[in-house]
């Protein structure tokens, strides 16, 4: 079969059909992760000592294992044990979104302390509790302070959903790898597929800055990338 | 003790604080009227930032006693939320809310805290910028977009929009260059003159003359020299009293 002739119009529908995969995996688990991400940031600097405690262990252990050996947990492990099977596609979203929820709650963790104590003073001194505080203060300026590092955490989420090939989820980079195999021109489909990454990748940090200019608080510096 | 009495807003008895090793309040005494003005001079560290914060228990006193309008602040059964709530606080930084413009910082307080609704709330709001003057045009701007006099001109608005029963003010002006300062001192002589309750902590002794009716000598956790404005600035009966008037003279020519 190597050395089979595909048309370049197959192959960007190919390459296209996988970069939407791509995109949807990665848009669904950073949704994921910064539903998870940011209670569990909040447990971290407003919870009691055990809450505090649990959120670390979760962030310490996710941050910890290399993604990939996350989704075989999820995929292989998990069915084997507890007799749920769990489709390719879902472990996938929950792998990496639970990995980067890791990392949005270090990212929001970082933003929330940012906050500087004058304006929960403030706060306080008008009779907020500490619920309306975190709400009407602490919350809106820690999240406007995140968006420049939350935006470089899509980035990595989406260029990470490559990892799910490894579990048989059909995205950019497994499309690529499959018209390698039957064209045997690597240097052809990889490359376009890196194309296409980069295509996707490029106008989010152009839009990290306007995003950051638009919601970013006058006066105040953005929270400065905690990863790279 | 001092004399109590029902126009009393303020009794404060006994207070005092220690941080760690350091006393920092040893037994402080003295009341506010409904009305009053009273203006608390004195060095670096003598604790006067510490009172102020422990009257609306932003730090907690040791021991001592504080009464607002009546009920013990102190108090266990006490919810301090509804203390602060009628309890201006006025800060050196300003403390605006970075996120939000001026007229939502003023706004955000009647809303949240006491549950008005937005109309009500604007229109408290804008009544509260005009009285402190502020400038239309900087209504909807953010606080970084705005000078320092009128930050603080905008967290006094904020203060007022809660119809507080006192205003404290921990050096309102000392982050400001001269002009601003007057800008912001020119508001507060007018709150005085209103009848607005105020307990300010300045060095702006121009201030302390013309619109005080005590002022307050602190200086080592205590009330070392109390008086009449004209009495204790210019004719000071004690000697610490004496070397900080003439220190802060030395700043200002
Ligand atoms: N949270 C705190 N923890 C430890 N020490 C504190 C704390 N707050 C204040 N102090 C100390 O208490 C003393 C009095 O501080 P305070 O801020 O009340 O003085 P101040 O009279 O307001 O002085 P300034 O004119 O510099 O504002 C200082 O020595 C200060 O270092
Ligand atoms: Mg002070």
């Amino acid at each position: 079969m190597i050395g089979t002739a595909v048309s370049l119009d197959v192959a960007m529908r190919m390459l296209l059909e996988g970069a939407k995969m791509t995109v949807i995996l990665s848009v669904l688990s950073i949704i994921l992760g910064l539903l998870v991400g940011l209670p569990v940031a909040i447990m971290e600097t407003y919870g009691g000592k055990v809450l505090r405690y649990i959120a670390m262990v979760y962030e310490g252990i996710l941050r910890g294992i290399p993604l990939l050996a996350i989704y075989m947990v999820i995929f292989f492990s998990i069915p084997l044990l507890t007799g749920i099977g769990l489709p390719a596609f879902w472990a996938a979203v929950i792998g990496l979104g639970i990995r980067s929820s890791a990392y949005q709650s270090q990212i929001f963790r970082s933003t929330i302390q940012a906050v500087g104590e004058g304006q929960i003073e403030a706060a306080y001194s008008l009779g907020m509790s500490k619920l309306e505080t975190l709400r009407y203060v602490v919350l809106p300026q820690a999240i406007r302070m995140a968006v420049p590092a939350w935006m470089n955490e899509y980035v990595i989420v989406l260029k990470d959903t490559s990892i799910a090939l490894a579990i048989g989820i059909v995205e950019l980079t497994r499309q690529a790898q499959y018209l390698v195999s039957i064209t045997g021109e690597p240097f052809r489909y990889y490359g376009l597929a890196a194309f296409l990454y980069l295509i996707m990748v490029l106008p989010l940090t152009y839009l990290a800055g306007v995003l950051a200019k638009k919601y970013g608080i006058k006066g105040t510096g953005g929270a400065s990338n905690v990863r790279i | 003790m001092p004399p109590t009495s029902e126009s009393d807003v303020l009794i404060i008895r006994n207070l005092k604080k220690r941080f760690g090793e350091k006393t920092v309040l040893e037994g402080v005494s003295f009341s506010v009227r409904r009305g009053e003005t009273k203006v608390i001079i004195g060095p670096s560290g003598a604790g006067k930032s510490t009172l102020l914060r422990c009257i609306n228990r932003l730090v907690e006193p040791d021991e001592g006693e504080i009464i607002f309008d009546g009920i013990n602040v102190l108090s266990k059964d006490v919810d301090i939320r509804k203390i602060r709530a009628r309890i201006g606080f006025v800060f050196q930084h300003f403390n605006l809310f970075k996120h939000l413009t001026a007229l939502e910082n003023v706004k955000i307080g009647p809303k949240v805290v006491k549950g008005l609704s937005d109309e009500e709330a604007e229109r408290i709001a804008v009544k509260a910028l005009k009285a402190v003057h502020l400038e239309e045009d900087a209504f909807e701007k953010y606080p970084a977009e705005l000078s320092g006099g009128q930050q603080q001109r905008v967290a006094i608005a904020r203060a007022l929009a809660m119809e507080p029963d006192i205003i404290l003010f921990d050096e309102p002006t000392s982050a400001l260059d001269p002009q601003l300062a007057g800008e912001v001192l020119d508001v507060m002589r007018e709150l005085a003159k209103k009848k607005v309750t105020m307990l300010v902590v300045t060095h702006e002794i121009g201030f302390a003359l013309n619109a005080a009716d005590e002022v307050l000598f602190f200086y080592n956790g205590k009330i070392w020299e109390r008086g009449e404005p004209r009495e204790l600035l210019y004719n000071p009966k004690r000697e610490e009293t004496r070397g900080f008037l003439r220190r802060i003279a030395d700043l200002s020519l």
